[in-house]
């Protein structure tokens, strides 16, 4: 079991390394709002942020690396996409290994290149805000580890479930937007709950801002290396239950409706 | 000894289409079938079926022994596949996919080196191994779609279509490959619709159409299954009368006489070697210059005239 | 102009992606929008959220504009680059009516988005928004033109997309789309710089000042930037033809 996992982790990863010019794009996007928006928007944030955080910059980053991790893990989904549209499923589905190998290699594989390409990220994160301690970090990667998993089984399971190119990429937009705007990677959870209680944003919205796992897992990053907000190692249910979901659904429907012709 | 494959009574049905309809089929050890039919016949859908990618709405198979849907698992490990259209991601280079997939077939590490290097020489594919697969042609894709089962030697190899979008050349240096992996010891499928190929290749051919098995038997056996399976053609130097059409249905041998032009005539006839001296005497009595006379053997496309009352070509176009 | 239509009815089969896309740009409004201006310092941008509403406006056309390169690979890539020039056109002809084509399309696809903005910014000042929107018929041109520019010189889909990846991160973000030109300029002075020699700050700033609402207004003088724009669109239409003329029968297209 563990050989096959492993070769579709290989084909996966070697894959992704041959979209050079897609993740340099993604590079150059992610560095531009670190480098460049998160440092002008320094300048025009108020005082309560600033105070809680010293500047926008060191409350960014963090955000930003779970961003680069969703768009990341979110890629293998695109693949599995096109696999179907050119049913190149065909041959991974008579390859010589079971239906769960397949499944379970795919969603990890995903996973992985979420990490892989996180890391330069996090590793800015670090260099900028400070190193964590041992346990921290240790706690750090296996929540995004957690998280990639199921950001990749939420990709393989739109990827299988939408017949188009077009269709996936509107379903991977309107996740991105809701998920990344509906999370305290831009701007902290405390601001949204506060707009939700003077009734100009919709609770269901703020529910979804608090439960969102890119909260919980940006906030933990910023708990760690920056001391605040407060944060509750409850909230790590969050990307438990997102993982847990997302990656035994997209086992399901990836096993289940590729096989339907 | 038993059939390596039985198929029985399997059935696919995609919403109102019946794909594949009731098929009944055996496969022996080391042979090449031919599955041949046009296009819409149900030939990939059986195919997909029995190396158990879709599964059958009703029926079954067993391949090696293991029942497609009980043990699609086992099934796999004896299959080895050659798709119609080359399934692979257009960013991967050809030395990745064919090493990669000899990898999950498990073959050793010195062995897959070997045997990918030599598949890749064989199909003259070794020197655009770095290509990645977008730059290659459609012919060059399909030779590496070939080239994972070559580098295989899967107890079954199932191969569809190997040489459409190939040149001539390609074509004859794939049918030795084809050869060389039955005689090491691989039991071969072959769907096609090209008649020159299955006939040239296939130990017994199966002619599929609408769903359903026709007939199934060696080549020779189903040309020689033919009444007025033997064509001649006999060029006139004047327009033929009616009575020398006549005299010609005369001959019991001869089943129809057809007037393609004034002075062309197509006979249709049983044991032509014995006939047609006849038919020269007889022409040469009545004062009827010959100018030219052609001979030929029923095909494969004869054959499947003769089951369906349609052409190959006719099929395909109205699309059955 | 047949050549121009194409384009944009071809850009229009897209109707679901369209409505889709819309939708983003709403929920990117009433999300984004909404919760950063709660984040911003009054005292640097009074408005910020009608602010950010008018630079994503821009932001959008500029995306939708640069769309018909990738276009132009795809048509490379099925054959129907060597229809188009078979065609009874000339090539000059060919890269106008493609880049009026390119405009146009984005123009007509952000012109609702342009509306629901001015609806929720809330104020027009009807002589100065026909001038901006002038200007912005103009942009639209110019970066469709500017995009089959660099399609055509480079003939690679992978360098294209990666340009356009890294010139949309840069050309965006140092732009005053998002923040204004003395904030770029406080926060770093070469980023200043570059934004002050921007067509997408022109566009931006162009827009807010057709609003005539006095808290988002950057810009003292409209003239400045509308010449920037003018000579941005005339340059790239001027550079498109030129390359287009010499490049485009060359094939090797990747």
């Amino acid at each position: 079991m563990i050989k096959h996992i492993i070769n579709l982790l290989e084909h996966d990863l070697r894959n992704f390394f041959r979209y050079k010019w897609w993740l340099v794009g993604l590079i150059s996007m992610n560095l531009a709002d670190l480098f460049i928006m998160a440092i002008v928007y320094n300048y025009m944030v108020r005082g309560a942020v600033i105070e809680q955080y010293r500047d926008y910059f060191r409350f960014f980053a963090p955000g930003l690396t779970v961003t680069g991790l969703f768009a990341s893990a979110f890629m293998i989904g695109r693949e599995i996409n096109m696999e179907r549209r050119r049913e190149v499923h065909h041959y991974m589905l008579s390859l010589p290994m079971t239906r769960m190998e397949l499944a379970i290699g795919r969603v990890l594989s995903g996973g992985l290149r979420g990490m892989i390409y996180m890391s330069p990220l996090l590793l800015t994160c670090f260099v900028f805000l400070g190193f964590p301690n041992v346990w921290q970090f240790l706690t750090i990667i296996a929540i995004l580890f957690l998280l990639a998993l199921g950001i990749s089984g939420l990709s393989i399971a739109i990827a299988v479930s939408t017949s188009s190119l077009e269709k996936f990429i509107t379903a991977r937009g309107l996740v991105y937007y809701t998920l990344f705007f509906c999370s305290s990677v831009f701007y902290p959870l405390s601001l949204i709950q506060q707009l939700g209680a003077e009734g100009k944003f919709p609770s269901v919205l703020v529910t979804l801002a608090e439960i969102n796992p890119l909260s919980s897992a940006s906030d933990m990053i910023r708990n760690f290396l920056l001391g605040s907000p407060a944060f509750s190692y409850v909230s790590i249910l969050n990307v438990l239950v997102f993982s847990a979901i997302f990656t035994l659904s997209a086992a399901f429907a990836y096993i289940k409706i590729i096989e339907r012709k | 000894m038993p059939p390596i494959i039985q198929i029985t009574n399997l059935t696919k049905k995609f919403g109102n289409i019946m794909a594949v309809d009731h098929l009944n089929l055996e496969v022996e050890d080391g042979e090449i079938l031919g599955l041949l039919g046009p296009n819409g016949a149900g030939k990939t859908t059986t195919i997909l079926m029995l190396v158990t990618v879709i599964r059958p709405t009703e029926g079954t198979a067993t391949v090696g022994g293991y029942d497609i849907r009980k043990n699609p698992d086992k099934v796999r490990e004896l299959i080895g596949v050659v798709f119609q259209e080359p399934k692979m991601l257009w960013v991967s280079t050809t030395w990745d996919i064919v090493n990669w997939h000899a990898k999950v077939c498990g073959l050793p590490n010195e062995e897959r080196k070997r045997r990918v290097r030599q598949v890749l020489e064989d199909l003259d594919m070794w020197e655009h191994r770095r290509k990645n697969v977008h730059a290659l042609s459609g012919g060059m894709r399909k030779r590496v779609e070939l080239a994972k089962v070559l580098v295989q030697r899967p107890k079954i190899a199932i191969i569809d279509e190997p040489t459409a979008q190939v040149d001539v050349v390609g074509k004859h240096r794939i049918w030795n490959m084809i050869c060389r992996l039955r005689d090491e010891g691989s039991t071969i499928i072959l769907a096609t619709n090209e008649l020159y190929e299955a006939d040239i290749l296939s130990d017994r051919v199966a002619i599929m159409h609408k769903g359903k098995l026709l007939v199934c038997d060696t080549p020779k056996t189903l040309k020689d299954s033919i009444i007025g399976g033997d064509i001649v053609e006999i060029q006139l130097e004047n327009d033929a009368s009616t009575a020398i059409i006549g005299d010609l249905k005369n001959f019991k041998e001869v089943v129809n006489v057809l007037q393609i032009k004034p002075t062309l005539l197509r006979l249709y006839l049983n044991k032509v070697e014995e006939v047609v001296p006849k038919i020269m005497n007889m022409l040469l009595k009545k004062n009827v210059p010959v100018t030219s006379i052609h001979m030929s053997e029923p095909s494969l496309d004869d054959v499947f005239a003769h089951y369906t009352g349609l052409t190959i070509e006719e099929a395909q176009k109205v699309g059955v | 102009m047949l050549v121009a239509e194409r384009d944009v009815r071809l850009f229009f089969q897209y109707k679901f992606l369209i409505i889709i896309r819309a939708i983003w740009f709403v929920s990117q409004i009433v999300l984004f929008g909404l919760i950063a201006s709660r984040m911003i310092n009054v005292q640097e941008v009074p408005d910020y959220f009608r602010y950010y509403v008018s630079g994503l406006s821009i932001m959008t056309l500029y995306s939708a504009a640069i769309f018909i390169g990738f276009d132009i690979y795809e048509e490379a890539e099925h054959g129907v680059f060597e229809y188009l020039l078979s065609l009874p056109v000339s090539r000059r002809q060919l890269v106008l009516g493609r880049s009026i084509g390119g405009g146009l399309r984005a123009f007509i696809y952000v012109g609702p988005l342009i509306a629901a903005s001015l609806y929720v910014i809330g104020a027009v000042n009807p002589l100065n928004f026909l001038a901006a929107l002038f200007s912005l018929f103009l942009f639209s041109f110019g970066v469709s033109g500017m995009s089959i520019t660099i399609a055509v010189m480079i003939k690679s889909i992978d360098r294209f997309d990666i340009l356009m990846g890294v010139l949309d991160a840069l050309i965006v973000r140092l732009s005053t789309a998002m923040y204004p030109l003395n904030v770029v300029q406080t926060a770093n002075p070469i980023y200043g710089g570059i934004a002050n020699f921007n067509p997408v700050s022109y566009a931006a700033d162009l827009f807010r000042w057709g609003t005539g609402l006095p808290d988002i207004i950057t810009l003292d003088n409209p003239l400045l930037p509308l010449v920037g724009i003018i000579a941005f669109f005339a340059i790239f239409t001027f550079i498109g033809i030129t390359i287009y003329d010499r490049r485009i029968e060359g094939g090797g297209w990747q």
